[in-house]
């Protein structure tokens, strides 16, 4: 389900002295089953963009095309849109509001119409691709860490079996625990159900250790893309706009001014062990 | 300036559905200390921040912040004057429609005259780098400069200490930068006393001290280079220790002559290119 975004523009409140243009001709294409990131300063108009990826909001200029379908062309094709792209806010567990974690992952499923047998499916089959147990069905989703919360509020957007997800700051105010919880279940979503993930993050951890090609935005457009060691290798840029590449790069930048030859497209921590330990046997070697 | 002496706390206390979360918490902070807070959610940190400003009190034990005890109800003030606190979400702790305003706010609740909340609301926009702002709308600010202002708003208030609670959680990296840089400037040069909690191990890694919770107490304590050498155990609690020092203990195990306990990439690049 390939999803092409055409010369988009964006204006806030046109027409009113308010008037503010959040995203300016941005065109982008997100193929099947990408793990696409979008990093840029606070403003950029990255949430903006994302809005439109399931037509919560319509461009002022340029178009939304999902899998051939243009959103602005009908009603249905909207809301078809709507099902297959799952949009999950900035702290979704806001959200949340049944009485059992059940009833919350329940309440898209029933709104498609669903048999209860399949509703009860799907509920099941989505707490467990974020790795919840039924244990919890009856809980309060109140009653639950802020890290399950999330994933339940998660789960609810699963159990709409959406092809593409699409998350912003998903692992914002989480613990390491929390954090590398979610970030692998994505990881996994993608790998198993072959999910395409668009993710929009202020972490560069996050997104060098999930993405493989970043967006990078500012001012609402796009100022820079390719694969994701090709665009944090690109330090002074990046630094330009205030963002900084995750620490394993950096570091390997301040080791090759020291003369070392290693390589920059570094992302991880084992990638970087690797990388250093190459080096240095290699030296050894001589 | 704080000091936390077996502090035990229940929500709820006495009723059916009480939950203890903290139990025997001791707690000290120098004048002028740099205290970070790590903790997976739920560990108690924020429980414990909100003792330090009397917004909580103990269930049992006390808290002394500035020579004063919380629980005595004439003097929640000087504590609050004492220690100030800044909170996780920028957009909920600003209270008016002109940054100059918002920052006077705690000074005029004291009840001091004009020419005095002048004097302080300057200074605290100095301080934060947002004097040029002083006639600005709050909500046009960026997320960064929204918890300056925050900050600003506590320092008109001359604290000794300032209580931070996730205060970067929700800023992109160029705002995260500026409150840290802020937080430091003032712990360095002025000499207030610094409570951070946080999620984010680099920047605990900045600390003079790292205390560790879990379950409402504290496990761990010590300089930073101490607690993230402990690498084994702060991962069993969900914790992490920062990707440097990761890095180091495993090129260590690797036979690399490398010490355990690096913090910096400055460090780290010290130790494999000897000069």
């Amino acid at each position: 389900m390939p999803i092409l975004i055409e010369g988009l523009t964006y204006v806030y409140a046109a027409g009113t002295p308010l008037e503010a243009r959040a995203v300016s001709d941005v065109t982008l294409s997100i193929e099947d089953g990408e793990l696409l990131g979008i990093i840029g300063p606070t403003g950029s108009g990255k949430t903006t963009l994302i809005q439109h990826l399931n037509g919560l909001l319509r461009p002022t200029q340029g178009r939304v095309v999902v899998d051939g379908v243009d959103l602005a062309s009908s009603r249905e094709a909207l809301r078809a849109v709507r099902r297959k792209v799952g949009l999950i806010f900035q702290y979704p567990e806001q959200q949340l509001f049944e009485e059992t974690v059940f009833e919350d992952v329940a309440f898209g499923p029933r709104n498609l119409g669903l048999g209860e047998a399949e509703v009860e499916a799907r509920v099941k089959e989505a707490l467990g691709q974020v790795g919840l147990g039924h244990e919890l069905l009856k809980r309060s989703p109140f009653e639950l860490s802020g890290g399950q919360m999330r994933r339940v509020a998660i789960a609810g957007v699963l159990a709409m079996k959406p092809k593409v997800l699409v998350l912003d700051e998903p692992t914002a105010g989480l613990d390491p625990r929390g954090r590398a919880e979610i970030l692998g279940h994505l990881e996994a979503l993608h790998g198993r159900l072959g999910l395409t993930v668009v993710l929009v993050s202020h972490s560069m951890r996050d997104v060098a250790r999930l993405a493989r090609r970043l967006v990078v935005m500012d001012r609402g457009r796009i100022v820079l893309s390719g694969t994701t060691r090709e665009v944090f290798s690109r330090a002074e840029e990046l630094e330009r706009l205030g963002l900084k590449p995750p620490p394993m790069t950096s570091l390997m930048r301040r080791l090759r001014d020291r003369g070392r030859p290693v390589s920059l497209g570094v992302l991880t921590v084992e990638e970087a062990r690797r990388e250093i330990l190459r080096v240095v046997r290699g030296e050894r070697g001589n | 300036m704080v000091r936390a002496e077996n502090v035990s706390f229940r929500y709820g206390a006495g009723q059916p559905d009480e939950v203890a979360a903290l139990f025997d918490v001791d707690l000290r902070v120098a004048p002028g200390e740099y205290v970070a807070v790590i903790g997976p959610n739920g560990s108690g940190k924020s429980t414990l921040a909100k003792h330090i400003n009397a917004l909580l009190m103990p269930s049992s034990g006390r808290v002394v912040v500035a020579g004063i005890d919380t629980r005595d109800p004439d003097r929640v003030w000087e504590v609050r004057q004492a220690a100030g606190m800044v909170f996780q979400n920028p957009d909920n702790q600003i209270v008016a429609t002109v940054v100059e305003e918002d920052v006077a706010f705690g000074p005029e609740n004291l009840g001091m005259p004009p020419a005095e909340i002048r004097r302080r609301v300057k200074e605290a926009l100095e301080a934060v780098r947002l004097l040029e702002y002083s006639q600005h709308a709050p909500y046009a600010l960026s997320g960064g400069q929204k918890q300056r202002l925050a900050i600003a708003g506590v320092l008109a208030i001359r604290p000794r200490c300032l209580v931070l609670d996730e205060p970067t959680a929700m800023l992109d990296p160029v705002g995260r930068e500026e409150v840290l840089r802020t937080v430091r400037r003032l712990n360095r040069e002025d000499g207030i006393a610094v409570i951070h909690i946080t999620q984010d191990m680099e920047e605990a890694a900045e600390a003079d001290r790292v205390v560790v919770m879990d379950g409402g107490r504290v496990v761990l304590e010590g300089t930073p280079r101490q607690v993230f050498a402990r690498a084994d155990l702060l991962r069993e609690l969900g914790l992490e220790v920062p990707q440097v020092t990761e890095l180091a203990q495993m090129l260590r195990a690797d036979g690399l002559d490398i010490p355990p306990d690096l913090l910096t990439v400055d460090e780290l690049v010290a130790a494999l290119c000897p000069s």
